[in-house]
């Protein structure tokens, strides 16, 4: 019996000599939550987490009495769930302003490698900024930025099926995905010239499909401290007038035609950190086409072609402060947005849907994931109408 | 009897190590080894390197199961420094990293090598890792001071600095 014992306990040391070791004492915080990379991940497959903010809204009109607004305007929970090491759960679950429950992210993920992965299901299109990093905490301002609200329908989420990688040596991520598009028409129009898109996103809720849109996003990274994104997103909106038409009725088809647009929508968008400095931009066109049979199919008022911009600076005062805290960041954010940039002949102008917003305000991070927000906004138009607003908000992840 | 027992007890113990050591140590994919080692050599111009497999002791500092390290060699074995294969936790997925110290325990490369996650890639950012390359191995270091913080990714960035800290340690310690 020694013998047997004796023949293990070399055996064992000759394997613990003979290849390079790992250090085997168990996990510890919240840095190695995931432990076990190497020998399959079995510790931990299910991983949650999620993200929030409460806000207060209060509208300042001189010589009026106005309302504030407390709202837990959005709580999020995510789940991930790591069926191997190649195969991966993504969700994430919404309630909005406490009584509207969305599914904000739901897609299986398969890697192959870093700079390929494989994934479908109901998916963010990469545009713009917010749309793919909206946790509160990795934003200035109570508000998101209003660009990211008219121009691109932040949360955009859509079903659908594509590719996504990083490619390392050429600090290059990619994505890019087939999905279902908008929702244009059905039962009635569901664009207009006020709020652009908006309306008409399907969030994966039975979702129609009468042509495939296409999405991509390339960033860039190989600069310190940059990350330069270009994105783009093309395809005609869905109508639920195609449904059932037989393939000979012409008047049919050129009706349901008549209730279709076509969005070539390209974004360009940078973040940039030095030192203290945070600066942050992007820039949103977006080509709509055949808008004037839409609008006269539908009495709606979509504008042939959107833009939105905003800039946004910020220093991090703590920088230079010995804190056991993490940021105080003041911050002025610009930002213009137009939903009527172009319009066809036959419609007019509305200049107050050329919209220029200014927000200033100020952050302080107890930690990466906690956040205090204040801000002061002023809301300008092309038809001279303005207003103000004051925030305070809460944010977090985890 | 008890002792016979006891005996039993002790070899099903050591029987699991063995099968715990080498299931541990045989899913470490080879494939991320020699591009490791590839990505290493290329510090040692004109020399030819054989890597050593070297034990390190486990101590209650070093809580993590995933550094692997391998001591540089010269064909004569002279020591030409160490290339540590580990990997940090992102928001919710961990990266892999190898860092390359030369035979003064200067870090002279740091690279990632699979990074997982869809968010924090830009840690990866050859600019930004520069910053912790051609110091001596004492340097300890904070994310937003003496590193700067990195727009996208500041809890994989702050990740990595603090797996770079507790590596500097480890190898500044536990290396003769």
């Amino acid at each position: 019996m020694k013998r047997i014992l004796g023949l293990i306990a070399g055996m064992v040391f000759f394997i613990h000599v003979a290849v390079p070791q790992q250090i085997a004492t168990g996990t510890q915080g919240p840095v190695n939550r995931a432990n076990g990379l190497w020998d399959g991940r079995q510790e931990t497959k299910l991983v949650v987490g999620g993200y929030g903010q409460i806000d207060y809204n209060q509208p300042i009109v001189s010589g009026e009495f106005q309302n504030g607004k407390l709202d837990v305007h959005r709580f999020v929970l995510l789940f991930g769930y790591q069926f191997t090491d190649k195969l991966q759960l993504v969700s994430e679950i919404e309630f909005e302003h406490v009584k509207e429950v969305f599914v904000e992210q739901a897609f299986l993920n398969y890697r192959i490698n870093t700079g390929l992965n494989l994934r479908g299901g109901l998916l963010l299109i990469p545009m713009g900024i917010i749309n793919e990093y909206h946790e509160p905490p990795t934003y200035n301002g109570v508000e998101r930025p209003n660009v990211d609200k008219y121009i691109v329908p932040t949360t955009w989420r859509e079903i659908g099926v594509g590719v996504s990688g990083t490619i390392l040596p050429a600090s290059l991520k990619y994505q890019a995905y087939i999905v279902n598009g908008f929702k244009g028409y059905g039962p009635e129009a569901q664009f207009n010239g006020k709020n652009g898109l908006r309306g008409g996103r399907q969030k994966g809720a039975e979702s129609i499909i009468s042509s495939p849109n296409f999405s991509f996003k390339v960033d860039y990274f190989g600069i310190t401290g940059l990350n330069i994104g270009l994105a783009g997103y093309f395809g005609k909106s869905q109508s639920t007038l195609y449904h059932g038409l037989s393939k000979d009725d012409q008047p049919g088809k050129i009706r349901a035609d008549s209730s279709v647009i076509g969005s070539s929508m390209v974004g360009l968008d940078l973040r940039y950190d030095k030192g203290g400095l945070q600066l942050k931009g992007q820039m949103i066109y977006n080509s709509i086409s055949d808008s004037p049979e839409y609008n006269e199919f539908s009495g709606s008022d979509l504008g042939s072609a959107m833009i939105g911009y905003y800039l946004e600076a910020g220093y991090n005062i703590f920088k230079h402060v010995n804190t056991k805290f993490e940021k105080l960041v003041p911050f002025l954010r610009y930002e213009k947005y137009n939903t009527h940039h172009a319009v066809s002949e036959s419609l007019t102008m509305n200049d107050a849907f050329d919209r220029s917003d200014l927000t200033a305000g100020l952050g302080f991070w107890f930690t990466e994931g906690a956040v205090v927000k204040a801000d002061y906004q002023w809301f300008f138009n092309g038809a001279d109408q303005h207003a103000q607003q004051l925030n305070f908000g809460i944010g977090f992840m985890f | 009897m008890r002792i016979i027992l006891n005996i039993q007890k002790t070899g099903l113990l050591l029987i699991m190590m063995l099968i715990f050591s080498i299931s541990a140590n045989a899913t470490l994919p080879e494939k991320l080894i020699n591009k490791a080692e590839k990505l290493a050599v290329k510090n040692f111009k004109d020399t030819e390197i054989i890597k050593e497999p070297i034990f390190i002791i486990p101590s209650e500092y070093y809580k993590v199961k995933t550094d692997t390290v391998f001591r540089l060699n010269q064909k004569d074995g002279a020591l030409m420094g160490y290339l540590v294969l580990s990997s940090a936790m992102g928001r919710f997925e961990e990266f892999d990293f190898m860092i390359v110290y030369n035979a003064d325990l200067t870090m002279t490369d740091l690279k990632i090598l699979v990074y997982r996650s869809e968010f924090g890639y830009q840690v990866s950012s050859r600019g930004w890792l520069k910053q912790f390359l051609d110091n001596p191995v004492e340097t300890q270091y904070t994310y937003g001071q003496n590193i700067d913080a990195i727009s996208g990714a500041t809890l994989s960035g702050k990740s990595l600095t603090a797996n770079v800290n507790r590596l500097n340690i480890l190898i500044n310690t536990e290396t003769e």
